[in-house]
């Protein structure tokens, strides 16, 4: 407790160090806010393609699985809150969501020191959660995007340095694999969402539900900060004979970097 | 080896994005006969009360087909002759739930109230029984004949009100011989409601009816029967309770009455109620106008559909022109049952 704190509280002063001339970094926490437009279509509730913009915080960490800066395996954590508003193409109706997603996985990294160059993939563990509500529907208001994938995630990253600082350009991508997800009964009002539930969940992989997340991010290292901006993008497909769900969201993002390293053992970090 | 794997990645790269179907692609165009295709579609589909209505829906395609294939819209008051030409359609099923929402208007049908006798004079009820009343949110009550007789109007299902209220409402009445519950001219709304109204009268747990959904296009494809019940009131209330409804007691106060002939001590007096019994869902069209439609049949506890309204115990129509009659026969039959006692 007092370690998360104890980064909580260095965080906060922004006391950040510069991306890590070594190649090891073992703890590193972005704190992102993304903004952007977003388009989605859920048949359950309606026909039609909403369009409209999201605002979403994101919070992440990269970590390796030890301390020895030789090793390749590391491991990352994600957490997602968006909100989105999107209005039918005649600006008709509205769908509001909320959508809260997390996951963790490993990656194997193969580094390039003398490059800067850094290529990474390994699994990950997707959890969504991604909540709509109709405004104007009548019995049938509420839908959601529920989800747990395994994911096949990779990456390359490319770290510079240039007139006294230190740069990294970077680019993730993420793709369902294997998972479940939840289909509403296409025939049911919000009053029978609860019968059969369980029947509504299914097994879910690349040949009927799609989920593509990537991310171009480039870092920056200022005097006592380090800062981020990049583009992600999401795209998100499923569905049945019946019916087809989908999202698709292009955010700007900002954020924050803290880098330090967490001393095993003891109760504080060192930086 | 690497160019090999490489040929392998590039070729399943490939291979995913082919087998995107992009739904964003398959956006109907906005034209009226696009939009009169889909709303007949819509109907065609989800909509649950064909049996009862005895619509051939096939024909009202051929029937209306013609006037949109030819359609344009140039103008903007062109868009209020498609939205008639729509209404007038929908309006073959003869159905209260059934409506087109556009920015400009809202399709209503009255088919199902026109030509049955009113049983509700607002100006009466104001003038000689709901004086001096009191409000437990939507619930207006008041005591009458004396004070021997509790009196409750709820005027709609859409005013919410509290189990807390309706409890306080009834410990009003305490010494009351009986309560007349009046939802005449209550055109509906939650069904949470319509059970938390009926709550109190049950004093045992009893299946009050069946609903079914749709369970696929066809006009036949539906759920199997799923039972409704009320569960055991903890004596709320013993003494007879008679409900008071007219045509214009539509869905949910539909529904109301037709749970509360299973109710203990009960007795419905009035007119034949609307109706109503096909809970409405709702759906889009390409211009963004939404229909409203009956997507859910209820039926009652012997699975008879309840969409034709219900038959009162005793039939009362309203004649006089200073009194209420229904509430007249209503008192009067609550202080017979307690002189018998």
């Amino acid at each position: 407790m007092r370690k998360w704190l104890c980064i909580l509280f260095l965080s906060i002063g922004f006391q950040s160090i510069a991306l890590s001339d070594d190649w090891i970094i073992e703890h590193e926490n972005v704190l992102s806010l993304r903004y952007g437009g977003m388009w989605q279509q859920d048949q359950y509730l309606s026909p039609l393609l909403y369009s409209g913009q999201q605002i979403g915080i994101s919070n992440e960490w990269w970590q390796g699985f030890n301390q020895d800066s030789t090793k390749h395996w590391q491991h990352v954590g994600q957490a997602h809150i968006t909100g989105g508003m999107a209005y039918s193409e005649r600006m008709n109706n509205l769908i509001y969501s909320v959508g809260l997603q997390g996951g963790w996985g490993a990656q194997y990294a193969w580094k390039w020191k003398e490059l800067g160059l850094q290529a990474l993939v390994g699994p990950y563990l997707d959890v969504e959660l991604f909540g709509k509500m109709h405004a104007s529907n009548v019995n049938k208001p509420y839908s959601m995007d529920l989800a747990v994938n395994m994911c096949a995630m990779g990456g390359v990253s490319w770290a510079f340095k240039a007139k006294k600082t230190s740069y990294r350009l970077r680019y993730l991508v993420r793709l369902n694999v294997l998972g479940m997800d939840y289909i509403p009964d296409y025939w049911h009002s919000y009053f029978e969402m609860g019968e059969g539930v369980l029947g509504n969940f299914r097994c879910a992989g690349l040949w009927n539900h799609r989920h593509l997340k990537h991310e171009l991010t480039f870092d920056m290292q200022f005097v006592r900060s380090t800062w981020r901006v990049g583009l992600a993008h999401e795209y998100l497909e499923y569905g049945t004979k019946e019916m087809m769900f989908s999202r698709e969201m292009v955010s700007a993002v900002v954020g924050c970097i803290w880098q330090y390293k967490i001393n095993p053992g003891k109760s504080f970090v060192v930086w | 080896m690497v160019r090999k794997w490489v040929v392998y990645g590039v070729w399943c790269v490939i291979w995913l994005l082919s087998s995107c179907t992009h739904p964003f692609d398959e956006q109907k165009d906005n034209t009226p006969l696009n939009n009169f295709e889909a709303l007949w579609q819509i109907i065609d589909e989800k909509y649950c009360l064909f049996d009862d209505k005895k619509t051939d829906w096939n024909s009202v395609y051929s029937a209306y087909y013609q006037r949109f294939d030819t359609m344009k819209i140039v103008e903007y008051e062109d868009n209020y002759r498609f939205f008639d030409g729509l209404e007038e359609m929908l309006n073959e099923l003869e159905d209260g739930h059934v409506n087109l929402y556009s920015p400009f208007d809202i399709s209503v049908c009255g088919q199902w109230y026109e030509g049955y006798p009113t049983n509700f004079d607002s100006e009466i009820l104001t003038k000689y029984y709901l004086k001096d009343y009191r409000r437990a949110n939507g619930l207006n009550y008041c005591m009458i004949d004396g004070d021997s007789i509790g009196y409750v109007y709820y005027g709609s299902f859409s005013d919410g009100f509290s189990l807390t209220n309706w409890l306080a409402v009834l410990n009003y009445f305490a010494k009351c011989r009986g309560i007349v519950l009046d939802v005449r001219n209550n055109g509906g709304g939650s069904m949470d409601n319509a059970y938390r109204l009926a709550a109190p009268f049950f004093t045992k747990d009893t299946v009050v009816g069946y609903w079914q959904h749709k369970s696929g296009p066809g006009h036949e494809d539906f759920s199997k029967f799923e039972p409704m019940r009320m569960n055991e009131s903890k004596g709320y209330w013993r003494r007879p309770v008679v409900v008071l409804c007219n045509r214009r007691s539509y869905s949910a106060a539909n529904f109301f009455v037709s749970i509360m002939r299973y109710a203990d001590n009960c007795l419905i007096l009035g007119g034949i109620s609307g109706g109503g019994g096909g809970m409405p869902m709702s759906y889009e069209l390409p211009n963004g106008w939404m229909v409203r439609f009956s997507s859910v049949k209820m039926y009652d506890r012997d699975r008879i559909s309840i969409e034709a309204g219900i038959k009162p115990h005793l039939l009362v129509n309203q004649h006089s022109e200073d009194k209420d009659d229904l509430i007249e026969e209503a008192v009067r039959l609550i202080n017979s049952a307690y002189e018998k006692k």
